[in-house]
């Protein structure tokens, strides 16, 4: 069994950001040699998510305000994460709904997607160097 | 290292729809004769879910009426993603929540499940095909 292990790199200017990763995974499965396997994909920061949906800026916007409805970023003296000089607290609970991992199936060599699938960063607390792990297993 | 590969199809006939699909997990775990490993299983489209639960009707109540609530589908406050006459926001917020896939231990040629886990489809944006894919590694 072929592993192999990457790690990807990001500082987002802004509190929050989306990035489609998909063509970043894509190289490391080319790179690993792996044809059949399993591809995880996960934050190693945990204010911040990998997920899997549209790549369609409309829907962007719409999880932006939508997870800023759920867990508001402000007042950030409501949560008590925040009273250790923190002010990230909503970061914390908005990764927890979008998902800290995707584990994607490899299959002849390739990412086993549907149609719409693409791969996405999303960064809850940025404008600090944040990273993201590839990890393939298989033959 | 072995591993296997099957897609699952549906139609659910409403817009939503939660289907117990760990049987035919077990029937692709006995097709690929897999003794030790892990067993990925994940929505191929992004306005679904794959995850594990209790299989109960009213379970299945709860969780309609609480998606409903935190991700609602009301016309009168319409997504951004409604601009490209699209319809389901709502079940791509839904589906974050509920999550895309599971990983299931094999162990002994069984699903490592404990007593009340069960694999369940739920559906957002039905009434056209939909896919789950199995894939299946170890030995």
């Amino acid at each position: 069994m072929k592993s192999f292990r990457k790690e990807l790199w990001f500082n987002i200017p802004q509190r929050r950001g989306l990035i489609n990763i998909t063509p970043q995974v894509e190289e490391c499965l080319a790179e690993s040699g792996i044809m059949e396997g399993l591809c995880l994909v996960n934050s190693m920061n945990i204010t911040a998510s990998v997920f899997i949906n549209d790549d369609e800026r409309g829907l962007h916007q719409d999880f932006e305000e939508w997870l800023e409805w759920l867990a508001p970023h402000a007042p950030t003296e409501k949560y008590l994460h925040n009273r250790t000089m923190e002010d990230n607290a909503d970061a914390h609970l908005k990764r927890t709904i979008m998902g800290r991992e995707v584990v994607v199936a490899i299959t002849k060599g390739k990412l086993d997607f549907g149609t719409w699938e693409q791969i996405f960063y999303f960064e809850f607390d940025g404008r600090r160097r944040k990273h993201v792990l590839v990890k393939i297993i298989g033959d | 290292m072995k591993s296997f590969r099957k897609e699952l199809l549906f139609v659910i006939p409403e817009q939503h729809g939660l289907i117990n699909i760990t049987e035919q997990v077990q029937d692709a775990l006995a097709s690929s004769g897999i003794q030790e490993g892990l067993c990925l299983v994940n929505a191929m489209h992004i306005t679904a879910s794959v995850f594990i639960n209790d299989d109960d009707k009213n379970l299945y109540l709860d969780f309609e009426e609480w998606l409903d609530r935190l991700a609602p589908n009301d016309p009168e406050n319409p997504y951004h993603l409604s601009h490209t006459g699209e319809l389901n926001a709502d079940s791509h917020l839904k589906r974050s929540v509920i999550g895309r896939e599971v990983i299931v231990a094999i162990t002994d040629g069984k699903l490592d499940l404990g007593t009340w886990e069960q694999i369940l489809y739920y559906e957002f944006d039905g009434r056209r095909k939909k896919n789950v894919l199995i894939k299946i590694i170890g030995e």
